[in-house]
């Protein structure tokens, strides 16, 4: 049980860059690496973990490690798609207790919008089999989800479109985000149509960009000049169409949500600010039902009128602007949901945004694709 | 992308293919637990027998979900299918104005042959 063993987030750090077309990927991953290290007040050499999720060229962390001259003595190169930094931190704390290592870093970086990613399916992959001849964009796999959940529960395009809305609410106060404009729940309704049910302000941004943070154990914690922020439950979940019997409107979040608070002992009430995986409208609102902010089915009034937006509803929401306005480097942005957590727990938030008495915060991510296969890592962290 | 390149990595889906070039519509079912699976695979998902046999199926279900991609120049349909008492599949609505589909319409399995592609099960309202 990670709450015992004790592990501390102490450094983080997201890379400032929206569009980054005269930097290599490597160069983000370590330029974050040392923006987190700065952060918490350490230098590369008392780094003894590594972890990373594929998104970085070549040998991957072999690569990376030797790039930045780490002296490793434990690393971790699971790859779960964008939930895959949030594991990591969980993973990282598992190791400290075990006492693998003692100050792991984790990075992600990407330039998916200045070099377009060229997808060369791989041909041993099973399932692709059966869906590569199909006409589908991730975009149109996702509102399957989107189509099914309104089937089912009466959701309607304008709740999801309040998910946009306070993202856009959070988002104009961040100098970085991309983008920066309030919307409404009309201008949601507005935008073209991409993959009906969803629209286009629907969708997240393409950034690049990157992001590190730095987990280590108590008496390193204690010995650094910065707010402590502990890991106090993890989970993590994988769900897949089930051989047939696929559940479009509920995620491996119900999985890594239920472990996540049992270790931590709390439940969502008690949850103060919530950075939830934000690739479409709709990825939240599963999210936010499975998590157990609401019951299954009522995520579409949990969102509306503004419950999301900080200093208005009941649970403040990716107050950086997340995903869907903000950034999503590496088309896999699990750390930003980490780092935006860890400032709203520091009080390190934009002060407009900046949830009072910010005590204990969870991030969750969705890796790859909710509708036929992905996974989800849930963290709850609390400030000390 | 060539379709014949995933098929031949995938010699243990060989009689599906088989049966589809035929023009006909087979599921793997289990000897050992009886019951059928989507997508195809060599080794029962739901008990890990290899005992299968590819049942022919009449390829008739109903949309369990849809959705409709408009950014090019022709819609087209993305879906899952519930097959009447078998699993639920993905694959695409063809042939259908995609203003007038809804879940629980019935529809019923086509093979479109295409040389870039494998000639997957897609579906037509009935
Ligand atoms: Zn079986």
């Amino acid at each position: 049980m990670i709450r015992d063993e004790q592990a501390y987030i102490v450094g983080a750090y997201e890379h400032p860059t929206r569009k980054a077309p005269d930097k290599s990927v490597v160069q983000l991953h370590a330029e974050c690496a040392a923006g987190a290290l700065a952060d918490a007040g350490l230098t590369k050499d008392d780094v003894d973990g590594y972890f990373s999720a594929g998104d970085e060229p070549g040998f991957r962390p072999v690569s990376m490690v030797d790039y930045l001259n780490l002296k490793v003595r434990h690393c971790d190169f699971t790859d779960i798609g964008g939930s895959a930094p949030l594991q990591h931190i969980s993973h990282a704390a598992q190791a400290i207790a075990a006492g693998k290592c003692k100050v792991a870093l984790v990075t992600l970086a990407g330039r998916p919008r200045s070099a377009p990613i060229n997808f060369h399916p791989d041909v041993t992959q099973p399932d692709l089999l059966w869906e590569r001849p199909l006409r589908q964009s991730l975009l149109d796999i996702y509102a399957l989800c989107a189509r099914r959940h309104m089937h089912e529960y009466g959701t309607t395009s304008e709740q999801l479109a309040w998910i946009k809305v306070a993202a856009s609410h959070h988002a104009q106060h961040n100098p970085h985000a991309m983008l920066r404009k309030v919307v409404t729940t009309q201008d949601v309704l507005a935008s073209p149509m991409v993959s009906d049910p969803l629209h286009r302000l629907d969708c997240c941004v393409i950034s690049d960009g990157g992001g590190a943070v730095v987990v280590t154990r108590p008496e390193i914690a204690k010995s650094l000049n910065r707010p402590r922020v502990k890991v106090i439950g993890a989970g993590e979940g994988i769900q897949g169409q089930s051989a047939g019997g696929v559940e479009l409107t509920a995620s491996a979040a119900r999985q890594s949500g239920a472990i996540a608070f049992a270790e931590a002992g709390v439940n969502p009430d008690d949850i103060r600010y919530a950075s939830i995986y934000d690739s479409f409208t709709i990825t939240v609102l599963i999210a936010l039902e499975d998590l157990g902010f609401c019951e299954k089915g009522q995520g579409g009034r949990f969102v509306a009128d503004g419950n999301l937006i900080s200093g208005v509803g009941r649970l403040p929401f990716n107050t950086d602007g997340g995903g869907l306005c903000s950034n999503h480097p590496a088309m896999r942005g699990g750390i930003t949901k980490v780092i935006e957590a860890v400032r709203q727990l520091r009080g390190e938030a934009h002060p407009a945004v900046q949830v009072k008495d910010c005590a204990l915060a969870l991030a969750h991510g969705t890796g790859w694709l909710m509708g036929t296969r992905h996974s989800s890592a849930t963290l709850i962290m609390e400030r000390e | 992308m060539n379709g014949t390149d995933f098929i031949a990595h995938s010699p243990e889906t060989k009689p599906f293919w088989d049966a589809a070039a035929r023009g006909r519509f087979v599921l793997p079912r289990c000897r050992q637990c009886d019951r059928t699976h989507w997508y195809p695979r060599g080794i029962c998902p739901h008990c890990l027998s290899k005992a299968l046999d590819w049942q022919e199926s009449p390829g008739e279900g109903e949309i369990h979900s849809f959705s409709v991609n408009r950014m090019g120049d022709q819609p087209y349909v993305l879906a899952y299918v519930a097959l009447t008492k078998g699993p639920i599949m993905l694959t695409n609505i063809v042939d259908a104005d995609p203003d007038t589909l809804s879940i629980g319409a019935k529809v019923k399995v086509v093979f479109k042959p295409s040389p870039e592609q494998a000639p997957v099960p897609l579906f037509v309202l009935r």
